[in-house]
């Protein structure tokens, strides 16, 4: 009965929640390859990326590894102000002893969710020919959701009783989040005395992984009588020879716990295509005097799928399953081979068998949707030339939840060659930052971007966010060719 | 030196002055405090061995005033070090292992009682003479109420102890011990209210 692991198990169990928040900040998501500062800068190429028919001021080839790097994670509640207190000269987390139930939760949304995005482009260039302007990109994209419900961290803090039996619902734990390579070609073409542009990009995607963890039902209830969990659980997983791995369950050699995935030679494990739309329109030929400085632009991006090969996919589920166990079920030695301790880590055991889950036979591939996003833009210019107010809403159709952000934008080119955005997002900036962006674009030489629509990022000495709820920054290095259009 | 270069030097020198202003020490994560409480559900802890009172080894009766015969047995090792860190912390409400005891000990119509008294052995193997756990009277029969009730004010004590010492203090007009006579604690259950963890 004695084994080492024991004495950790239960620390790993708690620690899940942990590790789930960390690989989720660590591993990327969210809503496109740009930072919505740039949406409205003449002199940025990425936000072609945000709308197919934005089209930056002249062409351009991308230094290789460094034309676009793009950095974001966001979410409503994970950071170290919501998850920590301060408390006798220390911080504690929400789970100290002394921090009340109702202080502890009062910072948790009913779904506490993490959204993280990484767009890397290797290659790009973009140049105009006639009334089209053409833009090829070859990156790397990485996205991730994980949303944790309000109902993991009342089990964590408020836990049972003694003398009451008390069920917890787990339901709604969701990871999701995939890796893959994009190739894209734009064009956008202007139409109706360049009032018009409409733009759209077909990207070939080459899926590297994926991950889908669904908790359809999870629920945990205990008294003095019983324990019993019931799941419904399913996870999809894609990558190079991806196998499920297997480990003898310690206390029963007859079962095998889930101990992750193996892998196997690198190739492509999956293949499909995504299409950008976008359109502009310029008021500048109506007969409304003051309507003639405004820009409405929307676009459609990321439509499409990823279709994973049976030899590189597999699912694994624990369908409807109930573990029950009750105080007959153990037997405590007086040889000294059973602590207290080990028979609640066995019971703890039997008790995750309702979450073990058990590869399902694989008989085709598996196909999944990318992850749509919408961005309206409304643009005013008022300093001819030289500034122009904006405001996007953005929209990302997430598959287990949805997030949206609202953007107001100040857009001041001083010089020609320089460009600046001051900007604020409603939904993550809680007026502690602002957006910030800077593009130096000369026409000759290196241009050389810097942009984030959270500037002032708040984050601990290790790095983790404090009282931030969003991080991106976004920077490229290019060299443009070309005069302004 | 190219214009455009030197821009692009002041603005890689205007991003890390703002990250560099950024940083909570406040929140220094090396120094967070991770002790954690949990509350969690009676564990259940299954039936203990049997104890076939026949067996037992004798103590001198004067240990128990007014036992005719002590008997004493030992539940090795039921107290590891992770379980005293775990539920026997400083600042527990007390520990209760609640159970149902059948004691088949000699004819019910013998007017036997049985007198459980209850020490913590610590790791030396000496008896832990802080720790007073309320002893229990019990008779022959099945599906007594049985406990081992550590108070909060004992938690202190309870660093060192390995060992849950029975002893039993029988009273009965004349002793006459069958191989057949059990004392058997079953559906065991252990309320703490809490455990605590460092993440």
């Amino acid at each position: 009965m004695k084994n080492p692991r024991n004495k950790m198990k239960l620390r790993s169990l708690f620690s899940v929640s942990v590790a789930i928040i960390i690989g989720c900040i660590l591993s990327p998501d969210g809503f496109a390859q740009s930072t919505r500062s740039s949406y409205f800068m003449k002199t940025s190429y990425t936000r072609t990326a945000l709308n197919a028919a934005l089209r930056p001021e002249h062409g351009y080839i991308g230094v290789p590894f460094l034309s676009n790097i793009y950095l974001d994670a966001r979410t409503n509640t994970f950071n170290m102000e919501n998850l920590t207190f301060p408390l006798n000269g220390e911080r504690v987390t929400f789970m100290h002893a002394q921090i009340s139930e109702s202080q502890a939760l009062s910072n948790i949304s009913t779904d506490n969710y993490i959204t993280t995005n990484l767009a890397f482009s290797i290659f790009s260039a973009g140049f105009f020919r006639g009334d089209s302007y053409w833009n090829f990109d070859f990156g790397i994209r990485a996205n991730a959701d994980s949303n944790v419900p309000k109902s993991v961290f009342e089990l964590l803090k408020v836990g049972f009783k003694e003398n009451e039996t008390v069920t917890h619902d787990l339901s709604n734990i969701s990871l999701a989040g995939s890796v893959f390579g994009e190739i894209g070609v734009t064009n956008s073409r202007t139409f109706l005395n360049n009032s018009l542009t409409l733009g759209a990009r077909g990207k070939l995607l080459l899926g590297i992984s994926y991950l889908d963890l669904d908790a359809k039902s999870l629920n945990i209830t205990a008294g003095s009588e019983f324990w019993r969990a019931k799941s419904q659980v399913i996870l999809r997983g894609a990558a190079p020879g991806i196998k499920g791995r297997y480990e003898e369950n310690e206390y029963n050699p007859d079962k095998q716990d889930f101990d992750g995935f193996d892998f196997g030679d690198f190739n492509i494990p999956g293949f499909g295509l995504g299409l950008d739309i976008g359109a502009v329109y310029d008021f500048k030929d109506v007969s409304v005097d003051f309507l003639r400085k405004l820009k409405v632009s929307y676009a459609l991006n990321d439509l499409g799928f990823i279709s994973w090969s049976k030899s590189n996919f597999v699912q694994l589920s624990s369908p409807e399953t109930e573990v029950i166990v009750s105080p007959n079920d153990y037997t405590t030695h007086n040889d000294g081979t059973t602590s207290i301790i080990d028979i609640f880590d066995h019971a703890l055991d039997d008790l995750r068998q309702a979450v073990n889950l058990h590869e399902d036979p694989v008989t085709s591939g598996y196909t999944a949707t990318l992850r749509a996003n919408m961005n309206v833009g409304l643009e005013y210019e008022v300093w001819d030339d030289k500034m122009t107010a904006g405001f996007l809403y953005s929209t990302r159709f997430g598959k287990y939840f949805t997030s949206n952000e609202f953007t107001l934008s100040a857009n001041y080119m001083p010089k020609p060659w320089l460009a600046t955005t001051f900007s604020y997002s409603f939904a993550y900036s809680a007026f502690k930052t602002f957006g910030l962006a800077v593009h130096v674009a000369p026409t000759r030489g290196i241009n050389f971007f810097l942009a984030s629509d959270y500037s002032i990022v708040r984050i601990s000495p290790q790095w983790l966010p404090t009282s931030s709820h969003a991080i991106n920054l976004q920077m490229g290095v290019s060299i443009p060719f070309g005069g302004r259009q | 030196m190219n214009k455009s270069l030197i821009y692009n030097i002041i603005g890689i020198g205007i991003l890390f002055l703002f990250m560099q202003s950024c940083v909570d020490k406040e929140y220094d994560s090396d120094k967070l405090n991770t002790n954690i409480e949990l509350n969690v559900p009676p564990v259940p802890l299954g039936g203990f061995d049997t104890i076939y009172v026949n067996f037992l080894p004798s103590i001198p009766p004067e240990i128990v005033i007014g036992a005719r015969v002590a008997l004493s047995d030992t539940i090795r090792g039921l107290f590891d070090q992770n379980t005293i860190d775990r539920f026997f912390f400083e600042g527990s409400s007390g520990v209760v292992i609640s159970a149902k005891l059948d004691a088949m000990v000699m004819p019910q119509e013998s007017g036997l009682e049985i007198e459980v008294l209850l020490d913590i052995i610590d790791a030396d193997k000496t008896k832990n003479e802080f720790v007073k756990i309320p002893s229990q009277r019990i008779v022959s029969a099945k599906n007594q109420n049985f406990e081992v009730r550590i108070g909060p004010e004992y938690m202190k004590y309870m660093k060192n102890a390995r060992d849950l010492h029975f002893i039993f203090g029988i009273r009965v007009a004349a002793i006459n011990f069958t191989r057949q006579d059990y004392i058997y604690l079953r559906r065991v259950i252990l309320f703490a209210g809490g455990i605590q963890l460092e993440l």
